[in-house]
């Protein structure tokens, strides 16, 4: 019996595997030939017949096993097993012209002779996405034939050459439901040709019965469900004879936990009423469906699905079956659904909510959370949220049983339609006060490792960090989640700077969120400083480029000013320099300013790291407060800037692994770091700051990369970190609640997975909180993410307290404000606090801070008064909560301080010390008068400026310089200058261009005589920019005896390519001398695509182009001209 | 980037840029052969050092050290003379600055210093009549700067630049290119790096000001 145990447990393996996810990585690459591996293949050949045979009384069935990957790790897995009786007899792919977008298994029914029954069909989705680029493309086998095996390849063209690319299907004739014989029949390739070719199959005369694989945007890697001999005798053809296999110490079965006699009723989703119904799959059964009678604007109908399942193992046993009739109504509007988890699955939760319209007190649409059973009792791994059918309401509500348990039964009450339900869960019969401790959520796949969490003024969390396979380059995504929906939406990297490690936080006048600093641009390697600061407009969801800092920083500190400027300090730059000297970026001027005497060498220097990420609050006294390595000290922004030291007694917290927040005004909990673990409390409200052990963690291992974050009601809650940097070993998941009126720690209950380097946490408007991150690098490659309900939501049986709710936004505030606030509440208001929204990156988050306000309240109204030191209440978004006499904090509105008017920084006074970095100088004849700070900034330069002239005065031929005209498109790629030399003149263009941008772009120079006359042809000069497979070329040439004087273009199109350079139409006039130019203009044809941002640029004077210069990376970011001018 | 036109067919000019080469992969291999993810991080008293060894020789065929600097504020940018674009442009750029500064704040120490990228070519006599061309005075304000290879490739490694040899450019008299980067950098009077600008945008406006405000913040 032991021995079968041992089986159920590797199937349990193997079930995890095909999911994906953490819980997977440990056996993602396993090889059927490959030693460590092929003890478990060879198990799994030897056991799972018996296995299935002894549990599940039915005939001994063929195994599959999976064969080797074409791709690379990534993504979401996925199986697609046709079953038995059926075999694998094509596949549906979507494949773009450098990757695989999407994939999907045919499968076809076989009888015992191996002639197919029926013609094949597609086996449920396509995993993957599909794209406007993307080409449908089915690969079939002849008729009763099989898939035996596959070639294929990764994809193309650098960042792609990391997914699967092609495809290219094998097949030989059946014999019967699982063999083959006869010559292999190759299939049309689909996709591209890429990197990696490799050749997969299975076993010989065995066919496949389905893929595998995993999916994100693109299909990262797949490969072939292989059906075994099912030879218990173990013999297998396919292992090496002189390297016998040992198998394993058969493992112990699961157990039946202690569970409580009460299934755990999850809250109910709708609204109340109608006739109640509860019920029961019954024992050894779960709940895995529901069956649905829905309208567009309620539910009808609903009743549950149950299966019976292994307890050993957590596999279904027979047939899914109805719980019960359907509760509620049938419509002529209903349509009859039925979801359901995928197999071995279990109902863990629902997302929902109300009707529409006038059904708003009845339930509405549904959508279930599923888990994966790994006993009849217990479940494990990542969820599967299934479909969401039915009205969607304005909000959705989410509700789970506790982790790692099954739903197994439905209750609710209905009439003619649904008016509410619920599920009952099993539970473990230890009492849990969830009031007491709250509750971790079970681990949700996440798009990206969340190694920087913003959350935006919209109350959406922004994180970035990585591609969605986790790795590190300037093609990363960024992602904004909505919490109330768990929608995620993913935006394109377009600017193609790697902001890893960046500093960002929310800019308070524009709603934007600036990036400052990060790891490198594309094609420039990586970790390397660098001075871009993009900007994220979280409205219309495009980034644009900030102008540049002077240092380059990779790890720098950004803090909000009282006056809404951002300063910057720290990091280090792309020569391994620390960059010594803080900057401010002005917001209304998009230009930088350098605090020279703040250029510490003490402070920002390369001891303790203190260049690394210095902590950074704004302290009472409107100065900075700083903490670097065993340094304190106030750093003044005003001015030049300065630099004064404060005595650190030396504390068992410090250093740049630790973490600290600002849990009241001027007092400072900082936890943890390479001295200890410890915790200090640092008191800046007076003349000199005072440092205080207080009680350490008591869970231990905080010496590196935990986070803290300040809850509604002023507790921290202490989280994630190690003992050492970044090692499993030792690494704390148990967080810790600390009380600020006591200074002591409670532990809390764990949660799942190490949370060390890269990780982040972030308060959630609604008071819970988003953990996610780690890695890259890191043990764990943490593309996921768990959410913490504190218990001050939940009653203590897990379910949820009745909250106060802020009735309406509340409008824009400033310091010293009284803010009027509409609430409804069961109880009265006891307290109104304000969180400052969260920017979270290495355990430090830039913007939180506490305050609790003075307030008077109503039955309806609560009138708050904010402080009136912006020192206190620095200008940005915070979480206003109201929190009940329970302790129960409302859903927090978000409310966005502005910048008092008298500490504005605005254009017209701000002297020298704010003028942009990137102007152009004044002595190249520019016009730098009133709008100086734009005029020449040849990225500023793109929208509206139609005709103009940019150099201005007369010109002496006998002095002429190259100046650089304005540009069309926006900064970014590496900058590229063509001059086509002293008795040269630009007389044209090549563009390589596509429907939406400029890929790449090529100047022509001729050689002129003294009266401009041409002396030879011209000569196309190097190319700049990328040529694609799409791309158009396109040549304009000025007629003989011209010269180029100027230009029309654009911008590219179609969001992603808004940025970069889209077409171009040069204007030629013919030569009157070298360097001049005289009479009728000819305009070109335009090559590409008309845009946004259509301007026309002329060099002055009747002066002409001698080159041209811009930037490019994979397409042409800007082009302008360079001009011969007057000095 | 600035690019240099070099005859194609002549031996010691494929020489030089091979050392540019050698030079940028020496920066690339320093780059990448950092055992962790930041390798050597320097302070900057570290990257003052690190200059203060490197031995050159300026237009007039003194040597130069950075010692010689002390007391002043330094703007240094790396050039060539045989640069057709960007540097001729910077060139121009920092004589009038340099005007700037004498006439609106005399008393303001300013010295420049511009690195040649091709010393072997960039020999004294040669940035001599560069000196020249430009009206550079041999008065220690501005010193045109070469010396042996190992010697300017240590203070490119130090300053972060980059320079590369680009692909032929063909059909403009034959020549071949060098890019590199167009960076200006800003010293305090001790020799400590305090900011870097990008020279093909930065206003002059902003170094003036920033000149005058560093040579202020050293003097307290």
């Amino acid at each position: 019996m032991r021995f079968i145990e041992s089986c159920l447990k590797r199937q349990l393996q193997k079930k995890s595997y095909s999911r994906g996810g953490y819980y997977a990585d440990a056996i993602r690459h396993s090889r059927y030939t490959r030693k460590p591996n092929s003890v478990r293949a060879f198990f799994l050949s030897l056991c799972m017949p018996v296995t299935l045979a002894v549990l599940l009384n039915v005939p001994v069935a063929h195994a599959v096993y999976e064969s080797n990957i074409i791709g690379s790790s990534g993504g979401r897995g996925f199986q697609s097993d046709c079953g038995v009786g059926s075999v694998l007899a094509g596949v549906t792919v979507l494949t773009s012209s450098n990757r695989m977008d999407a994939i999907g298994a045919w499968c076809v029914n076989v009888n015992s002779a191996g002639r197919w029954v029926g013609e094949p069909e597609q086996l449920g989705e396509l995993y993957g996405q599909r794209f406007r680029s993307s080409e449908e493309g089915v690969s079939l086998c002849p008729r009763d034939h099989a898939v035996t095996g596959v070639v294929g390849t990764r994809g193309t063209e650098g960042y792609f050459v990391n997914f699967a690319g092609s495809v290219a299907l094998q097949c030989q004739a059946l014999t019967d439901t699982t063999r083959v014989t006869g010559a292999e029949v190759p299939l049309e390739q689909l996709g591209p040709n890429g990197e990696g070719q490799s050749s997969e199959a299975c076993l010989s005369n065995y066919a496949a019965r389905g893929l595998f694989g995993a999916a994100g945007s693109h299909v990262d890697h797949y490969g072939l469900l292989c059906l075994d001999s099912g030879d218990v005798s173990g013999s297998d053809d396919t292992e090496d004879p002189s390297n016998p296999e040992v198998p394993e110490e058969p493992d112990s079965p699961v157990e039946r936990p202690d569970l409580s006699d009460e299934l755990f009723l999850i809250p109910s989703v709708g609204g109340s009423g109608g006739r109640a119904f509860d019920e029961d799959c019954g024992d050894d059964s779960v709940l895995v469906g529901l069956e649905l009678n829905m309208s567009p604007n309620r539910l009808d109908a609903i009743t549950g699905r149950c299966v019976s399942v292994n307890p050993a193992n957590g596999e279904w046993r027979g047939a899914v079956r109805q719980l019960a009739p359907l509760f509620g109504g049938n419509f002529g509007s209903s349509e009859n659904i039925i979801t359901q988890c995928p197999q071995n699955y279990a109902v863990v939760g629902i997302t929902g909510g109300v009707g529409t319209g006038r059904f708003s007190t009845s339930a509405g649409g549904v959508q279930l959370q599923c888990q994966a059973l790994n006993s009849a009792w217990t479940t494990a791994g990542p969820l599967e949220i299934l479909e969401f059918y039915g009205p969607v309401p304005a909000q959705t509500v989410s509700h789970a049983c506790q982790q790692g348990f099954p739903a197994r039964s439905i209750y609710g009450g209905a009439g003619s339609h649904v008016d509410y339900y619920g599920f009952g869960c099993l539970a473990p019969n230890t009492p849990v006060n969830f009031k007491d401790s709250g509750q971790w959520s079970p681990v949700l796949d996440w798009p990206v490792i969340a190694i920087h969490a913003v959350l935006t003024p919209n109350g959406e969390v922004l994180t970035y960090g990585t591609n969605d396979d986790g790795v590190q380059g300037a093609h990363f995504y960024y992602d904004l989640w909505n919490p109330e929906t768990g929608e995620h939406t993913l935006l394109e990297n377009t600017l193609e700077v790697d902001s890893f490690c960046s500093a960002p936080l929310i800019i308070p006048e524009t709603k934007q969120i600036i990036m400052p600093g990060g790891d490198a641009r594309f094609g420039e390697g990586f970790n390397k400083g660098i001075v871009d600061a993009p900007i994220l407009d979280t409205d219309s969801q495009s980034i644009t480029p900030a102008s540049p800092m002077s240092f380059a920083r990779w790890y720098p500190t950004a803090t909000t000013l009282p006056n809404g400027e951002i300063l910057v300090a720290g990091g280090i730059d792309g020569a391994g320099n620390v960059s010594v000297a803080p900057e401010i970026y002005s917001p209304t001027q998009n230009a930088w300013r350098t605090l020279f005497g703040a250029a510490d060498e003490n402070v920002f220097n390369d001891r303790e790291s203190r260049w690394w990420y210095p902590r950074h609050w704004v302290a009472p006294n409107g100065k900075i407060f700083g903490l670097a390595g065993s340094l304190a000290y106030y750093l003044d922004p005003e001015g030049d800037g300065d630099i004064e030291m404060v005595s650190h007694p030396g504390m068992s917290a410090r250093d740049y692994t630790s973490t600290g927040v600002m849990y009241r005004p001027g007092m400072i909990l900082q936890v943890g770091g390479r001295a200890a673990n410890g915790a200090v409390v640092i008191d800046i409200n007076g003349n000199e700051p005072t440092f205080r052990e207080v009680a350490p963690p008591v869970a231990g291992g905080r010496e590196s990369w935990s986070n803290v974050v300040v809850l509604p009601d002023g507790s921290v809650l202490l989280t994630g970190g190690g003992a050492d940097e970044n090692e499993l070993d030792g690494a704390t998941l148990t967080p810790e609640l600390w009380d600020p009126n006591t200074e002591t720690w409670t532990a809390l209950p764990d949660f799942k997975l190490a949370r060390l380097y890269h990780s982040t946490t972030l308060l959630l408007p609604d008071g819970r909180v988003f953990m996610g991150g780690g890695g890259a690098p890191g043990p764990l490659t943490n593309t996921n993410a768990e959410i913490f309900t504190p218990g001050y939501l939940l009653d203590d049986r897990g379910r949820a307290r009745p909250r106060p709710e802020i009735t309406s936004d509340i409008s824009p505030q400033r310091a010293g404000d009284e803010i009027r606030i509409p609430y409804d509440s069961d109880e009265p208001i006891a307290r109104v606090t304000l969180i400052r929204s969260g920017a979270v990156t290495h355990s430090f988050n830039m913007e939180q801070r506490f305050i609790e306000l003075d307030f008077d309240a109503n039955r309806e109204v609560v009138r708050a008064a904010l402080p009136r030191d912006e020192n206190v209440l620095p200008p940005g978004y915070y979480l206003l909560f109201l929190i009940d006499a329970d302790g129960v904090p409302s859903v927090a509105k978000l409310v966005s301080v502005e910048v008092s008017p008298d500490l504005r920084v605005d254009g017209s006074d701000s002297g020298q010390t704010n003028q942009s970095d990137t102007q152009n100088d004044d002595e190249s004849g520019a016009d730098s008068g009133s709008n100086s700070d734009t005029d020449n900034d040849s990225n500023d330069n793109t929208d509206g400026s139609n005709g103009t002239d940019f150099v201005d005065g007369d010109f002496n031929p006998d002095e002429l310089i190259l100046v650089n005209s304005p540009t069309v498109g926006t900064q970014g790629g590496r900058r590229y200058s063509v001059d086509c030399g002293e008795g040269s003149v630009l007389v044209g263009v090549t563009a390589w261009t596509n429907r939406n941008r400029m890929d790449s772009i090529s100047p022509w120079c001729a050689q002129v005589d003294e009266t401009g006359r041409w002396l030879d042809d011209p000569v196309q000069m190097d190319a700049y920019g990328k040529r694609f497979r799409s791309s158009e070329i396109g040549t304009t040439i000025c007629p003989e005896n011209y010269g180029v004087v100027g230009f029309t273009g654009s911008r590219g199109t179609e969001r992603r390519y808004v940025d970069y350079a889209g077409s171009i139409a040069l204007k030629c006039r013919a030569l009157s001398s070298s360097v001049s130019a005289a009479g009728v203009e000819e305009a070109l044809t335009q090559l590409g695509v008309t845009g946004v941002g259509e301007s026309t640029v002329y060099c002055a004077d009747d002066l002409v182009a001698r080159g041209l210069f811009g930037g490019a990376g994979a397409h042409v970011d800007n082009y302008g001209l360079y001009c011969l001018a007057s000095e | 980037m600035g690019y240099i036109a070099l005859p194609q067919n002549n031996s010691l000019l494929r020489c030089l840029l091979l050392l540019c080469l050698i030079c940028f992969g020496s920066w690339c291999k320093a780059a990448s052969s950092r055992p962790d993810p930041f390798g050597p991080v320097r302070s900057s008293s570290q990257l003052s050092a690190a200059l203060a060894d490197i031995k050159l020789v300026d237009q007039t065929g003194a040597t130069f050290n950075w010692a010689q600097l002390r007391g002043r504020v330094v703007l240094l940018n790396f050039i060539f003379t045989k640069c057709a674009t960007v540097c001729p442009i910077q060139t121009h750029q920092l004589q009038k600055l340099q005007q700037r500064i004498a006439q609106e704040n005399p008393a303001v120490p300013l010295a420049l210093v511009s690195v040649s990228l091709t010393p072997l070519w960039d020999t004294p006599d040669v940035l001599s009549k560069y000196a020249q061309q430009y009206k550079i005075p041999n008065d220690n304000a501005w010193r045109l700067l070469t010396g042996d290879v190992a010697e300017v490739e240590a203070m490119m490694v130090a300053l972060g630049m980059k320079a590369t040899a680009g692909e032929s450019q063909q059909g403009v008299k034959g020549n071949l290119q060098l890019s590199h980067l167009t960076n200006f950098y800003l010293f305090d009077p001790f020799g400590r790096l305090k900011k870097q600008y990008d020279g093909t945008t930065v206003a002059s406006d902003r170094l003036v000001h920033d000149i005058v405000r560093l040579n202020h913040v050293s003097q307290r």
